[in-house]
């Protein structure tokens, strides 16, 4: 995969999507047009058209992300080879997380910069928003193991500087973004470069190396981004969802990436930020009023990507990059937690969106996350609206003049709003199919397990997806009924583990998308049962919704979703679970004055 | 006997204490080791708020192209 496209470039890329998806949904919207009004036009088959034409440009916009990277996927660049000549801090902000396996993320990213002998050039520093009293201490008490165990007390002994901080914040003032600020206002001017990671982040030594070499070589470059694969998950939704990331997102990064340009994307971890050029763009302000739409931007990454790219800096993101990798939700409601906080972060972008001197493309941005939230009530409406037309569609009328010898057959459109239908589905299959035939022919299909297990992995994949999807569907409104409401969601910490659920706790997470289901089938069949053949791969998942959200929770293995990093794990990785191994045969209290811990080697 | 035990007892509590405080010591040494070190750098506050009307006025594309959105909705409607 190739480096970010040039300007025209990009534009040109977007050119192509937009106009594609746009026909798409202008050619989808008239045939539904032609059958919605084949019993005579009414007002609801205008909106009925609309909806369409909304919603399958959304799906086609998405679908031409993989096509585009299709079309601009090139062979990588060789990694660079020129010297280190600057100073980088790797921030781990970490939110009452288990400090003993955070920490030992640290310890595994700086054994791998040591194995490459650089590690002079990386400083870590651990920032924390702990709230929680308990674990507070446990993580003070941690440091300290971490200290030890990477030599810390030596090298000061030899007058040297040290190599890991922690600082932990009364108050979380600004969540993450106030916890980066602080960072920068405090030590921003001792460092060129900061790599600002997440609690479940790592990265390889070599990828961190090659990310501040680019850098180096690219003084207009303000942020780069990696995209982080998967790893780690167990259940059948997380390793369904660690098989999309890891098979299907390169090809929509990397389309992404071409259309981008250098306004590229900041996905809050993962990436490296010039300090510079960070601290002069992106202290955020909080917006006047209440949450949800005013106070602390949640979603701070995108608004942060939109400024350093009005300040004229470059936002890149460079898909090769591999050696990045976070952690994903085991469970449907851990997705689901997660998602409530990104749509009132990208809902709350409505306020960003006018902001003074925005490249157009970052105003876009912010609209596609709107809309990416909102596209599922236009789906919830198309599905009311259909069910309200066919309620109270007239009568057919055989007989329209007086006196007339033959009866007028109304016009069978059925086929039309079948060829919707069909157009619809194929815009969700046709990028996986595409993506499948590429990885066949370029040969990555080989870290997948092979054509057939990678084939059997998609078809799962789309299986399990088309279930879940009406699930999500439901999440998604309330979320964005909610934000709409002035609901503010707060800022639950993560769920870390396997996932597992008990029936119990599904059901209560699921009950009440169960009694929906069973409205709107009650509905279809009550008014329109000519639709219920159409209404039941909706209705049915969502009647058994709490049967899914406990069986996609339950331990998956390979070789369905078999992914690269399961077949050969990477060295960070298996660097990571050594030390957490070896720690937890160590309590941290028996850390005793002087005492050598045992260093892990490089 | 009672005494002597005794006797062991508190000096076991105090080589503990002693050994407690000595840990509290060192963790407090280290922690204050690993403050994050005094290289302030300026963060001007951004300006990120602005009225939709100013935004439109001030972008003549995107004031074009809500004039041509609604035009065009108007011009449907009358159709109708």
């Amino acid at each position: 995969m190739s480096q970010s496209t040039s300007p025209s470039g990009a534009r040109s890329a977007r050119a192509l999507a937009l106009l594609i998806s746009v026909g798409l949904g202008i050619g989808a919207a008239a045939l539904f047009l032609q059958f919605g009004a084949a019993d005579g036009y009414q007002m609801v088959d205008g909106v009925r058209a609309a909806l369409v034409f909304i919603t399958t440009f959304w799906l086609a916009w998405g679908a031409m992300q993989s096509v585009e990277g299709l079309i601009s996927a090139r062979n990588p660049p060789a990694y660079l080879n020129t010297p280190l000549t600057t100073r980088t801090a790797i921030l781990m902000p970490v939110y009452n997380e288990d400090p003993a396996v955070v920490f030992a993320r640290v310890a595994a990213m700086d054994v791998s910069l040591t194995r490459l002998g650089v590690a002079e050039q990386f400083d870590f520093a651990i920032l924390s928003d702990t709230q929680n009293d308990r674990v507070g201490p446990e993580e003070e008490r941690w440091f300290v193991h971490l200290w030890s165990d990477r030599g810390q007390d030596a090298r000061v002994a030899l007058g040297k500087a040290p190599r890991f901080f922690y600082r932990r914040r009364a108050r979380n003032i600004g969540r993450k973004a106030g916890n980066i600020q602080d960072f920068f206002e405090t030590s921003g001017g001792q460092y060129d470069f900061a790599l600002i990671l997440d609690a479940d982040s790592l990265m390889e030594g070599e990828t961190i190396v090659e990310m501040v070499r680019r850098m180096q070589a690219a003084p207009e470059l303000g942020l780069l981004q990696t995209l982080p694969r998967i790893t780690g998950a167990r259940s059948r939704f997380g390793r369904a969802m660690q098989f999309s990331a890891g098979f299907y997102s390169p090809v929509f990064a990397q389309g992404q990436a071409a259309m981008q340009g250098v306004t590229g994307p900041f996905w809050g971890h993962n990436a490296m930020v010039r300090v510079r050029a960070f601290a002069e763009s992106c202290a955020l302000p909080e917006l006047s009023g209440p949450p949800p739409f005013g106070g602390h931007i949640l979603s701070h990454d995108y608004v942060e990507a939109a400024l350093l790219a009005r300040a004229g800096w470059g936002v890149r993101l460079d898909p090769d990059l591999a050696g990045s990798f976070e952690e994903g939700p085991e469970n449907m409601i851990d997705f689901a937690k997660r998602d409530r906080r990104w749509c009132q972060g990208n809902l709350q972008h409505i306020r960003v969106i006018s902001a003074p001197g925005l490249k157009g493309w970052s105003r876009f941005v912010f609209f596609q996350g709107i809309l990416s939230y909102v596209a599922p009530l236009f789906w919830v409406m198309f599905l009311a609206s259909n069910l309200y037309a066919t309620a109270t569609a007239p009568e057919p009328d055989f007989f329209p003049e007086p006196f007339q010898l033959f009866p007028v057959f109304p016009s069978d459109q059925t086929s039309k709003a079948v060829g919707v239908a069909v157009g619809v589905f194929g815009l969700l299959v046709f990028p996986k199919v595409l993506i499948l035939l590429d990885a066949i022919a370029r040969g990555r299909v080989a870290e997948f397990g092979g054509t057939v297990t990678a084939l059997r992995s998609m078809i799962t994949e789309l299986i399990q997806s088309s279930i879940n999807a009406p699930i999500m569907l439901m999440w998604q409104t309330r979320a964005v009924m909610q934000v709409v409401m002035g609901r503010d969601g707060g800022w639950p910490a993560q769920t870390r583990g396997d996932g597992r659920l008990t029936f119990p706790e599904a059901y209560a997470a699921g009950w009440w998308i169960q009694l929906w289901g069973i409205v709107v089938m009650a509905l279809t069949h009550s008014f329109a049962p000519n639709l219920m053949l159409w209404v039941l791969p909706i209705g049915v998942p969502l009647v058994v919704a709490p049967l899914v959200i406990w069986m996609t929770s339950k331990p998956s293995h390979p070789p369905v979703f078999l992914t690269p990093e399961e077949t050969a794990l990477p060295q960070v990785i298996t660097d990571h679970r050594r030390i957490v191994a070896l720690w937890d045969d160590t309590s941290p209290s028996v850390v005793v004055p002087n005492a050598q811990v045992a260093e892990i080697p490089a | 006997m009672g005494t002597h035990m005794m006797m062991q007892g508190s000096l076991s509590d105090a080589a503990q204490d002693a050994h407690a405080r000595a840990i509290g010591t060192r963790h407090a040494e280290i922690l204050r080791a690993a403050r994050l070190p005094h290289a302030p750098l300026a963060m001007p506050r951004q300006v990120i708020e602005r009225p939709l009307a100013e935004a439109v006025a001030q972008t003549p594309f995107l004031s074009r192209l809500i004039g041509v959105f609604a035009s065009g909705i108007g011009r449907t409607a009358r159709g109708r």
